[in-house]
């Protein structure tokens, strides 16, 4: 009896609590006009780059020679690659990694919002073996590719990017000419020494992978370690300030990486798809409330504020965990909307059989809830089952899927039973909410 | 009443004659599998002098892919879909060396401007480089400069490139989560309904996704149709979708079993069906409306995703409806028959054991 007085109230309250968080904030400017409780104060709809565009890199991640791969090895490189790419896209991109069903390791980048895809790719791609070179009696023009040339010895290695003191690269001026400084540890540092007192006016090649990212002039020796290259001035050196320091600064990675796949969505397609599968959505949202209130009538009309009900708090806890929305997803939302009416379906069938034996109305309400219980139970259970095992084993895109549907085919629960039977429950209590011809039973 | 269960034979019959052509086309490699399954690369591109797909077609091969295939992009427009070997993997990436190195924090403001540095000039480079490319041209970069040569400038909408390895393991994993997950179901309706209602749902099961498969495999036979990862999650759901509604006949089932204790079992799930009828079609309608909304209206990459939800939701209420219950009284007639022939005609024959 209890839970009778208290369920109409909750559901009353999960309903209001759902509308704050759906409400789109920035949109409205109403950012400052409510109080943020804990939940949902940082509330947002996250969208897959499939609907806002952008670029998703796959990387296999191999070990060093002779070496096992360590997890934290991975995570390492995971952060350095975050790093490289963030500030390219529109949003955070996420960079996560996993493993697949062969066992391979495989960091997977997203960049939302960027369609330029060889921008990101080169800076993912690149493991940043960074390498000071000696060019011995080449000359090395920049891009050029020296793989080779280190092979056979026709060029050598004075140090590697790892001995450059970490935290120690920074954009530099000087007099309005820019650069960027770092310093070198000990060891390198006396090598650097030494080739650079030898080498004044000599060309001092930095290569990246394997290819000659700046030749740069030697001015002077360069001893103690502190070291920096100047790019020229104006904006043009600006950009390649920043390239050179971010190759600098994010230089090797413990581990070596080779691309898998590469998908890129340019966002003005993502933004079309996510506009045609809303107005699908709608469409069929609308069709099935139609269907439902023209069938059943006055149970209909409930179930349709049911079904509203589902669809603001499903979207809420999307915008809360959150719930990263793909195609995939929006497919699974709007599938589990046909999840959800099945139920109502089930108990309102129900209802009628009970009506057509004989039952009076509030009986017959409590009878069609009660038997339609073990049918509703058992098929999302046996839903709930698949789904877990898809977002537990399944590939990032069909996680995505089995997570909405999860979330659907929970909230279908509440919204279908609990919700429609408080409503119906307060219908019977009233005169006009007893009326057989509400609830078109042909006899 | 209406007598559903008396013409199982028939509806048998039409589960073969729909699922065997299937079967044959999948035989005769009907399944076009998309890039996602075999590795490749694939991009949506508009060049200004919309040029012919033979065209296209003809400067891909003289640029050395003779595999590529050119055909109109399902996106619509005037768009095309080029389809190669994949071309636009970097190179495989040396190997970094044993370098420790932190995630490195950023101290910009570091006092690394100390003026007395001895200072490297770099040589004026010839031309600046637009976005920070470690690596200038990548082979996918060629092959779209030299086809933006020809045909004129191209707007690319999205590019999506596979390596083989991806490929096949997505054909694994997808293989295990299939089969997985109706046997998932299959123990969980054994637990719950007892042997014979488990088995023959599953059947029911199966019949669905090779409807599904078979379709596929002769729009692709017929009509080029390709079917993509998304399509093995929907292969799950129509699983799932079919499950539902075969659990709901059979929870029927199990109740008039009490309730009408005695009665034949042929009639037990012929009541059944039949008081589980109108919530079939009113499910399947609702579902189907949405489906065909979305496929109507919906993005154009989910389509085939949708076409096939939208077979197996069909197939798996008429599977509920004509298969799985049907075989239960099949299976339940069969027992009886077998025990008369065994000498057990005189005693009490239950239909059905849990």
């Amino acid at each position: 009896m209890t839970w009778r007085r208290i369920a109409p109230w909750l559901i009353l309250v999960i309903a209001v609590l759902a509308i704050y968080i759906d409400l789109p904030r920035k949109t409205l400017h109403i950012e400052n006009l409510l109080p943020a409780p804990g939940l949902g104060g940082n509330a947002k709809t996250v969208l897959g780059l499939d609907l806002q565009g952008g670029i998703q890199v796959t990387l296999k991640v191999k070990p060093q020679p002779g070496q096992p791969l360590s997890p934290d090895d991975v995570e390492v490189a995971r952060n350095i690659i975050e790093q490289r790419v963030s500030g390219i896209g529109v949003s955070e991109p996420q960079v996560h990694t996993e493993v697949s069903s062969s066992g391979e390791q495989r960091i997977v980048v997203d960049v939302p919002g960027v369609s330029n895809e060889n921008e990101v790719r080169s800076l993912v791609g690149a493991t940043g073996l960074l390498q000071f070179i000696d060019p011995k009696s080449e000359t090395l023009t920049e891009n050029q590719d020296i793989t080779g040339l280190l092979q056979s010895g026709k060029v050598g290695v004075i140090f590697s990017g790892g001995q450059i003191q970490a935290g120690s690269v920074a954009p530099d001026s000087q007099n309005g000419v820019l650069g960027v400084s770092f310093k070198l540890n000990d060891q390198a540092s006396a090598k650097w020494c030494t080739y650079t007192t030898n080498n004044v006016n000599k060309p001092g090649p930095v290569a990246l992978d394997g290819k000659v990212i700046t030749t740069p002039n030697i001015q002077s020796a360069i001893c103690g370690g502190q070291t920096i290259i100047t790019v020229g001035t104006g904006s043009d050196a600006e950009q390649q300030r920043t390239t050179l320091y971010n190759q600098l600064r994010y230089g090797a990675l413990p581990v070596g990486l080779q691309e898998e796949g590469v998908t890129s969505v340019a966002p003005t397609l993502g933004a079309h798809f996510l506009v045609q599968a809303l107005i699908a959505g709608a469409v069929g949202l609308f069709l099935v409330l139609l269907f439902m209130i023209g069938n059943y009538r006055l149970p209909g009309v409930l179930a349709a504020i049911a079904l509203v009900f589902y669809s603001l708090v499903n979207y809420a806890i999307f915008r809360i965990l959150p719930v990263t929305l793909t195609l995939a997803g929006v497919a699974a939302f709007i599938l589990s909307i046909g999840m959800a009416v099945d139920a109502n379906i089930l108990i309102f069938e129900r209802m009628k059989e009970e009506i057509r034996a004989g039952k009076t109305l509030g009986p017959a309400i409590e009878a069609g809830f009660n038997r339609a219980w073990s049918s509703i139970l058992d098929s999302n259970v046996s839903s709930l089952l698949v789904a877990s095992w898809l977002y537990w084993q399944g590939t990032t895109v069909v996680r995505g899927f089995a997570l909405v549907l999860i979330i659907g085919v929970l909230v279908s629960m509440f919204s279908a039973i609990t919700v429609t039977r408080t409503m119906l429950r307060w219908l019977v209590r009233r005169e006009w909410g007893r009326r057989i011809e509400l609830y078109h039973v042909e006899r | 009443m209406y007598d559903i269960v008396g013409k199982k034979r028939w509806y048998f019959l039409f589960s073969a004659l729909i699922t065997i052509p299937g079967l044959i086309f999948v035989l005769l490699g009907g399944l076009k599998p998309t890039i996602d399954f075999t590795g490749g690369t694939t991009w949506d591109v508009e060049y200004a002098s919309h040029p012919s797909q033979q065209a296209v077609q003809q400067a891909l091969v003289a640029l050395g892919h003779p595999e590529a295939q050119v055909t109109r992009s399902p996106l619509g427009g005037n768009l095309l879909r080029i389809r190669t070997a994949p071309v636009d993997l970097l190179p495989a990436a040396t190997l970094a060396p044993s370098a420790s190195l932190a995630p490195a924090t950023a101290s910009p403001a570091a006092s690394a401007s100390a003026s007395a540095t001895p200072k490297a000039t770099p040589t004026p480079t010839p031309k600046a480089s637009a976005s920070p490319a470690v690596v200038p041209g990548t082979p996918f970069d060629d092959l779209e400069k030299a086809l933006v040569a020809r045909f004129g400038q191209a707007t690319v909408r999205s590019v999506t490139t596979v390596g083989p390895i991806i490929g096949s393991d997505l054909i694994r994993s997808s293989a295990i989560l299939i089969i997985v997950g109706e046997l998932f179901i299959l123990a969980y309706l054994w637990v719950r309904f007892g042997f014979r209602f488990g088995t023959a749902a599953i059947v029911a099961l199966l019949h669905d996704v090779v409807v599904v498969v078979g379709t596929f495999a002769i729009l692709g036979y017929l009509f080029g149709l390709e079917f993509d990862a998304l399509f093995v999650t929907a292969l799950l759901t129509i699983i799932g979708f079919s499950v539902h509604d075969t659990i709901v006949v059979f929870d029927r089932i199990r109740e008039n079993r009490i309730r009408h204790a005695g009665e034949p079992f042929g009639a037990i799930v012929n009541h059944s069906i039949l008081q589980t009828l109108g919530r079939s079609i009113s499910t399947s309608l609702t579902v189907v409306v949405t489906l065909v909304a979305l496929l109507l209206l919906g993005p154009a990459s989910i389509r085939t995703f949708t076409l096939a939800l939208l077979i197996g939701v069909v197939s798996g209420t008429y599977s509920s409806i004509f298969n799985a219950s049907q075989i239960l009284v099949a299976w339940s007639e069969w027992d009886a028959r077998r025990k008369e022939r065994t000498g057990l005609a005189g005693r009490q024959v239950r239909p059905l054991s849990r």
